[in-house]
Formats: C-alpha cells, structure tokens, sequence
C-alpha cells in the first residue's frame, strides 16, 4: 500500500509504523499529525541546533529564556563554575553579583559560546541549545554580549560602529555589495537617539569618552534586535550622571528583551534591578529582590568577608 | 531619491571609489604609462626616446606595486601581517615561467621540442604532469589565478579557523616561503632546480626582446595595476572593508556582533594571494626570469617594508612605497651595493618612528601642524547628552 505523505522526511521506520495502523483510524491520524510536526520541526532547525529535545524542565515551564542547569567549568583544577542553576524569564531584568572570581564573566562566556562548559546544559529558549552552537551562531539567535572592558571600534564613527551591527545577512558577499536602506536608516537613527549619540554621529568612536563608549557599545547591541541582552558591568568607571542616563536607558529598553546585568556598583543594581542572583564560587548563593538578598546571611559572608564571620563568631562566643 | 535622503540624514552615504587621491592615482598611471609607452616606440635617434631597458624596469615597478597592494589589503585592513606574501608571487610568476619554457620549443639549446632544457639535462623522458597543458596561453591565464588561490586556501583555512593570529601567522607565513623556497631549490621538483626558469624567447609567437612586447607587456602591468586597485577601492569603502577594519581593532567584538570572521579573513586572503600571482605572471616575463630566490624570506619582508614605509592601510600608500622602495633599490645596488639593506633598515625605523602614516600620510600631518599650532588640547567630547 502505498500511501502520499505531506512531509518528505517520513523515512522507513515512520513508513512502516503507519503501515501498521489501521487505515482511517483516529490513532493513525494522531501519530501521523505528531511525525509531521516532528519532522517539520526539525526542518525548522538550523544546523547548529541539537537534534536532541530541551530538557523535561524547560519544556514544562513556558516563558523561560535562558535555562543554565548544572553548569561546571574547570580551568586547570580552578573551578570557575560550579553546577550553576539559573533560569531567566523572557522580558526579565536580571542582575548577577557576586566577589571577584564568583564566575560571573565565565557564566557569560558559557552563554556567548566562548567557553565550553565540562558538563551542564544551556538552553536559550526551547529552540536553541547553546552548547552546540558557536558565537556567531548564538549571536544570530539573538543573544548579544557587551563585554567589560568598552569594546568598539574606534577608528570608525559611531553611526559606521552601529551600521556594522545592524542585524542583516553578514556573509562576505552580502557585507561587501550592502548598502543601507531607508527602514534600516530609520532603525539606526532610533538606537542613536536612545543612546544619546546624535550629536556625536560623526566623532571616531576612539574619541568618545568612556562612558559614551559604553552606550556606543549598548547601542550596537540594540542594532542586532536582541532577544536577551547580557551586560557585563555597563556602568564601570562612569560618572554618576552617566550612570543616571544608564539607568534610564536600561529602563527604556527593559521588557522588550531580557537582560542579565552583572555589575559590582550596588546603587545601580539597587536602582534598575527587580531580581538578584548572587554568585560565590561558581555556585548561586541568593536569589530573590534586593532586600531579601541583602539580608541574607550567606550573602552579607561571602561579600564582606571571612573577617567579618570570623568576628561574628568571635562575638558569639 | 528617498534611499538617497535617508542617507545623507544619517551620514551613512558611500564612499566614492574614485576620491580625489584614488582619481589622481589611476589617472596618473594610466598617463604616464601612455607616455612611457608612446615614447618607447619612438625611433631611438628621437631625444624622447625611452629605452627597453628603462621600459621593463619601470614595468617591474608595476608588478612589485601590484604584490604591495596585496600585502596592503590582508596587512593594512585585516592586520594580518604575511610575512611571505612573495610565495603567492612566486608562484604566478612560476606558473609564467612554464609558460614561456614550452614556448621556447626547439630553440633550446637541445632543440628538445616537446621538453624544456633542464629536463633534458636531467635526462627526463617525458613532462611531468603538473606541466601538463602548459603549452596553452588560455590554461596558463586560469592557473594563474587558481594556483595561488588553492595555495592561499589551503595555507588560510586551518590557519584562521584555529584562529591563529598576530606575530605566530607571520611566523608561519615567513615558514611557509621558507619551506616552498627549499622545494623549489630541489631539481627533482621539475621546476629548474636553482637556475629557476630562463631563457625565454617569445610570449603569443612575439619575441620578448621586440619593443612592441615589452611596451605591451608595460603597459598590461599599469592596466592591471590600476584594475586591481580600483577593485581593491571599491571592496575597502564597502561595508566589507569596514568590517575589515573592525577585525582589525576588535576581532572578537567583530564575531561577537555576528560575522564569521574567519570567511572575512580567508575571502581577503586568497584575493590577496590571487593579486599577488598576478603580479608576478607579469613580473617573469619583463625581467625573464624566475627562481627559488622569489620565495626567500628577505623579499616578502621587503615588499612589506615597501608597505610600511608608503603608508599600510591607504592602497595608494602602497603602491606609493612599492615605487619609491624599488627605485631607490636600483639606484643603491648599482652605486653602493652593500648599503642597501642598512639604508632600508634605517628608513624602515625612521619612518615607523616619525612617519606612523607613512609617506602618503605626510601632506596630511603638515596641513595638521600648519594651522593650529598651540591648539593641541583635544577636543573634549561632550559629556553626554545633558
């Protein structure tokens, strides 16, 4: 019997099990709607994706955006991370803290494709397993990473830096007959407006300030379209009018993406945050808003010091 | 109309191929190449008169412009510094050589009409078959192309995939002539051993002494030239040359808004390579020609220095320097032989000291320190938008 599929992929097996089944039947109609949206499905994937299907818990909960579970990296016996759980709702403001060397720039790098995680899995979405894909392909799903240290490029001006970012088909043929176009234009003239570099379109981005820099640096994330933004401390060596405009720039931008912020400057964690994830030793020590954190024994330990528990304990006894 | 006032709104607008530096540059070429060949052809009586002689010196020049501007688009815009940019050079100018070693035909010195004189010598019975369709002018235009091209794929693609970068790809770039040098030394490589290829006779039926060839042969090096760089001038003021730069500055930022960078690198590497063999098809045949000396190290770091000194990152520095260099060359090693590479050295250190943006840049740093002369605070960017 021979029977018309309305999806090329059917191979032998799926075949053979329809045979099976009795012509007309509900179950046969059933399994055979389910093969087509699994092989559609797949279809869908872009080569980078793992065949294999997220894990039970990120299938059940719907909204998650990015889902680190037992997360370890070693580098040479140090252990940068360790079984790191975190989950990130879509829309959500995250800020991450934590000592140095708690593994904050590393969790980063597992997430950008940067660094391999020994074991763990990362998932951005339900589509995309990150642990498969590499930079550009992560980029590409929508994941944009400003780093530490300001990082642009500053023997172009800034409306050139932003052009370079705007999400469009990067390969060399396309990059090299581009030209841009009035909806992109338009697209460009808002990032600018929003980081407040009008009138600095022209000025080489290597003669900004620093902290202009850093919103140039923002700025070219947003040209991307990004689903979740990771920011690792925006606001270092800022003035505090910078770091005002930050903030408002941050709360501009909030909800339409997620964002995880990491940032030593507690006035500004205080100020943009809804929900803190402390890190200490590569573990998440507290999570929850900024009060219930900064309550939180563990926490008030790890980030003043053993000094502090010691005299605690001192005092105690 | 509307693209074109969205673009002037935004500052985005192209930048024209042909500035005022790049029209200068291919319309000087294209004159004085004009010039040069009109009176090459004059009767020598005439007091205009250009001999030979100068006329495939000049055309040399040429080719060594076109290996600059190579160097110049991976170096300059990609900061990827080969070292041994005169391999791909090398093996143009090669695939030339077999070219004119069939032409010869009888009139070798055996007067072995299918087997060119060394491998007579050698006692070979037949043609190995990597020469194999040598004889075609047609096929030798494709090798050409396609040698250096399959030679820059293979040599970049492990290369920049394992990101390999910086001082250790200039190493392995400096190895790899290094390498090809000593092959090409070997007899048994079938390439003439150390003698290289020579004694070539005609190029198309017509003889490479006629001063018709040799002002064709001139003139075909400026056309070229002056194609490469406008193709290199348009890829350098597209989005591409900027992404070029970008990689230069920040590479990991540039994989990190998306481009794959190694693609980038590759693209710009085997074009470059492409441009360096043919520079050096047409370099065999002006000078006649071509040995294992083309892949020593020295003359890809020569032709790099030509680079630094015209100014990297400008072609029209290029190919600036590549003339100045070489004409300086020839001067000092016929009067003062032995200074030649201290001179070199020296103005390498004094331009890289005092001349950042090399000779091309020159005019532009007078007009700077012409007008505002105490004026040297920078100008502090406005501290945000308030």
């Amino acid at each position: 019997m021979t029977q018309e599929f309305d999806v090329p992929e059917f191979d032998a097996f799926d075949r053979r099990l329809l045979d099976s089944l009795e012509d007309g039947s509900e179950l046969k109609e059933n399994v055979r709607r389910r093969l087509e949206e699994y092989h559609i499905g797949r279809r869908e994937m872009r080569p980078g994706k793992r065949r294999a299907r997220p894990p039970k818990k990120l299938r059940e909960s719907s909204g998650v955006a990015l889902y680190l579970e037992d997360i370890s990296v070693s580098f040479d016996g140090f252990q940068a991370l360790d079984r790191l759980t975190m989950y990130v709702n879509e829309g959500e403001l995250r800020c991450v803290i934590g000592p140095n060397g708690a593994g904050k720039t590393t969790m980063m790098d597992v997430m950008t494709g940067k660094t391999r995680p020994d074991k763990g899995s990362a998932w951005f979405t339900q589509e995309y397993d990150l642990l498969t894909m590499d930079e550009v392909d992560i980029v590409e799903a929508g994941i944009c990473r400003k780093f530490q240290k300001p990082s642009i490029f500053e023997s172009l001006d800034v409306v050139r830096n932003l052009e370079l970012a705007l999400r469009t088909d990067k390969g060399v043929r396309a990059t090299l007959l581009f030209r841009l176009r009035g909806e992109d234009a338009d697209f460009l003239e808002h990032v600018l407006e929003r980081i407040h570099l009008r009138d600095q379109r022209a000025v080489l981005a290597g003669q900004l300030s620093h902290g202009q820099k850093q919103w140039l640096e923002i700025g070219m994330l947003l040209m991307q379209k990004p689903r979740l933004l990771l920011l690792d401390e925006p606001v270092a060596g800022m003035s505090p009018q910078e770091v005002d405009h930050t903030v408002e720039l941050l709360h501009d931008i909030e909800g339409e993406q997620s964002i995880i912020l990491v940032e030593h400057d507690m006035e500004f964690v205080r100020a943009v945050a809804r929900r803190v994830t402390v890190l200490h030793q590569g573990k998440v020590l507290a999570e929850g808003d900024m009060e219930q954190v900064r309550n939180d024994p563990a926490v008030v330990t790890a980030y003043l010091g053993e000094n502090v528990a010691e005299g605690a304990e001192k005092k105690s006894c | 109309m509307e693209n074109t006032t969205a673009d002037v709104r935004t500052g985005l607008e192209q930048e024209p191929v042909f500035d005022k530096q790049s029209g200068c540059l291919v319309l000087g070429l294209l004159i004085f190449a004009s010039a040069i060949v009109s009176c090459s052809l004059l009767p020598s009586a005439s007091p205009l008169h250009v001999s030979s002689y100068v006329v495939s010196l000049l055309g040399k020049y040429l080719c060594f412009a076109i290996l600059a501007l190579s160097i110049d688009l991976v170096w300059g815009y990609l900061g990827i510094l080969s070292l041994g940019h005169g391999a791909f050079f090398g093996m143009g100018g090669y695939v030339m050589g077999m070219h004119l070693m069939r032409q010869i035909g009888g009139q070798g010195v055996y007067a072995n009409p299918e087997l060119p004189d060394f491998m007579v010598f050698l006692n070979w019975k037949e043609l190995p078959w990597y020469w194999w369709g040598s004889d075609s002018f047609v096929f030798i235009c494709v090798l050409v192309i396609l040698v250096p091209a399959l030679a820059a794929l293979i040599f970049g693609w492990p290369a920049f995939r394992s990101r390999v970068s910086g001082v250790y790809l200039s190493i392995i770039t400096q190895a790899m002539t290094f390498a090809l040098m000593l092959a090409f030394f070997r007899n048994e490589m079938g390439f003439g051993g150390n003698n290289g290829l020579t004694d070539f006779k005609t190029l198309l039926g017509v003889s490479l002494q006629s001063k018709w060839m040799i002002a064709g042969l001139f003139m075909a090096s400026a056309l070229a030239l002056a194609l490469i760089y406008v193709l290199c001038r348009a890829a350098t003021v597209s989005k591409l040359g900027r992404v070029f730069i970008a990689v230069r500055d920040a590479e990991s930022r540039t994989r990190f808004i998306g481009y794959r960078v190694e693609h980038v690198k590759l693209a710009a590497f085997v074009c470059s390579a492409v441009i360096a063999g043919i520079g050096g098809a047409l370099y065999v045949p002006q000078v006649g020609i071509i040995n294992p000396n083309v892949f020593q190290p020295l003359f890809s770091v020569e032709m790099v220095v030509c680079v630094a000194l015209g100014g990297r990152g400008r072609l029209c520095g290029a190919v600036l320097g590549a003339l100045v260099v070489n004409l300086l060359k020839t001067w000092f090693t016929t009067a003062l032989p032995e200074v030649w590479l201290f001179f070199l050295g020296a103005l390498f250190v004094l331009v890289t000291l005092f001349l950042p943006d090399g000779l091309i840049g020159v005019p532009a740093r007078l007009r700077r320190f012409g007008p505002r002369k105490g004026g040297d605070a920078p100008e502090h960017p406005a501290g945000g938008p308030l």
